[in-house]
């Protein structure tokens, strides 16, 4: 189970930015408690890319809030370039137009842009994110596709779109003939605890997202990617009730191993916080400017934690006992064990095959 | 040396040339068993044994093929002609990758 730590991490996330020009219900970046939302000046920015460089970090992924909101963007994106790292960029779009896109091509560098889209219409889209953000965000994949500049889309999986994932597979896939998309589902993380648990897809909902995205899968194979929500639990769900079944346990499991990032990548908040990832936002590693990169990456004590959660047996938790998938389950996502159990090293009940199974129970369903 | 090198290595290339790494690669050493050759360009990464590091830390645009096998000997004592083939496969296997150049060609 032990993992070795490279010298530095081979990416880094960026939130360039805490500003968004949206303010979708159920945005994992905002309302995070205990995190600051506040900007750099360039310079901060400039000065710890080029640490990244000399650290021989090879990438980095640019996000936000909205990270083109940002006036100095191109200025950060070309000390990431003359850093001899590449980039991709998580948007939704709104200010990605032709000359945008152009100026991102140009840079020679960009693995990819990823636009959010949750439908195939506005009508759809919108509910979450907000009115008129399908417009530019089809617009910003058009512009991006005239300039050659890969794209792909996240669909995030709601209770107002499963119906309509069949009609935005054919619109991306078909239509616009990306190559892939992928889904997740609304993290527990964010904006979400405002608006309370009816944004969360019940036991049916998700049960019938799964089998909407795992027929999507069958007519379009290889070309819909989930590394959570539906999609990725209908898949992992299958793995473990065979291995079960079969009284064969899928190997290396058992552990606190669903994790893998925090052995590779790390990531910087808009006010220049290391955290583990984007996904734990409370926990402040250092910052930028006063903590060397590699110090934070190789001495943290919070990131070493973490990274000790894959030698933590699943069989040490009360919820795990007499579960008959626990040699086979991964623990999970460790910030959504974080953010809905206060505790990062547990398993975290979002991707619960056992509570799904019986949360189906009581609605009179089980898994196919 | 002569003999070995004219007889294996691919390009117009011998002992007195100097060589150059690509400026515009990185070198990752993830730790002591790994390290990775970034084309940030290219967006490849090939994995490189100790010995090509080796090589490649050896590699500075002033030396010549010969210096820097001869600073390979002293630096990894023992080393046989056995080594030395191996040395030149790997020289021509990142020539070939573009990884490094002769200082004519940089």
């Amino acid at each position: 189970m032990h993992q070795k730590v490279m010298r530095t991490p081979r990416k880094v996330d960026l939130e360039l930015t805490s500003r968004c020009n949206l303010s979708c219900r159920y945005c994992y970046y905002l309302d995070n408690q205990g995190v600051t939302y506040q900007d750099l000046p360039t310079e901060r920015w400039l000065a710890f890319i080029r640490e990244l460089g000399e650290a021989m970090v090879m990438g980095v992924c640019i996000s936000g809030g909205e990270a083109l909101l940002r006036d100095d963007f191109f200025t950060l994106v070309d000390a990431v370039v003359a850093n001899r790292m590449r980039f991709e960029l998580l948007s939704n779009g709104f200010a990605l137009n032709d000359e945008v896109a152009g100026l991102l091509k140009q840079t020679g560098r960009c693995n990819y842009v990823q636009i959010s889209l949750d439908g195939s219409c506005a009508e759809v889209h919108d509910i979450m994110r907000g009115q008129g953000s399908f417009v530019y965000a089809l617009a910003a994949i058009r512009s991006l596709q005239e300039a050659e500049v890969p794209v792909t889309v996240r669909v995030t999986v709601h209770a107002g779109n499963i119906d309509d994932l069949p009609a935005t597979a054919r619109l991306l896939l078909e239509e616009l003939q990306l190559p892939s998309f992928s889904t997740n589902a609304i993290s527990s993380l964010g904006s979400n605890a405002k608006y309370g648990e009816d944004l969360f897809l019940s036991p049916s909902q998700h049960l019938r997202a799964m089998q909407v995205l795992a027929d999507l899968d069958n007519k379009y194979p290889g070309r819909i990617e989930a590394d959570a929500g539906p999609l990725a639990n209908w898949k992992m769900f299958h793995d473990m009730r065979q291995a079960s079944a079969s009284g064969k346990p899928i190997e290396d499991r058992g552990y606190l191993v669903g994790c893998g990032c925090i052995f590779n990548r790390i990531a910087v908040r808009a006010d220049g916080a290391y955290v583990p990832c984007v996904m734990l936002p409370q926990l402040v590693l250092g910052f930028i400017g006063e903590n060397r990169l590699s110090e934070v990456w190789q001495d943290a004590e919070l990131l070493n934690e973490l990274r000790g959660r894959t030698a933590i047996s699943l069989d040490t938790f009360e919820e795990c006992q007499g579960c008959d998938y626990q040699l086979s389950c991964t623990g999970n996502c460790a910030g959504a064990a974080l953010s809905l159990l206060g505790e990062a090293n547990r398993p975290s009940p979002d991707a619960c095959l056992r509570k799904f199974e019986r949360g189906l129970a009581k609605e009179g369903l089980s898994l196919p | 040396m002569r003999e070995l090198f004219l007889k294996n290595l691919d390009q117009e290339i011998n002992l007195k040339t100097c060589l150059a790494v690509n400026p515009n690669l990185v070198l990752r050493i993830e730790d002591d068993d790994c390290a990775l050759l970034f084309d940030p360009d290219r967006g490849s990464v090939q994995m490189l044994n100790q010995t090509a590091v080796a090589i490649w830390q050896n590699i500075d645009g002033q030396r010549s093929l010969r210096q820097i096998i001869e600073g390979l000997h002293d630096q990894y004592k023992g080393m046989d002609a056995a080594a030395n083939q191996q040395i030149i496969a790997l020289v021509n296997g990142l020539l070939k990758l573009g990884a490094i150049r002769t200082r004519e060609q940089s």
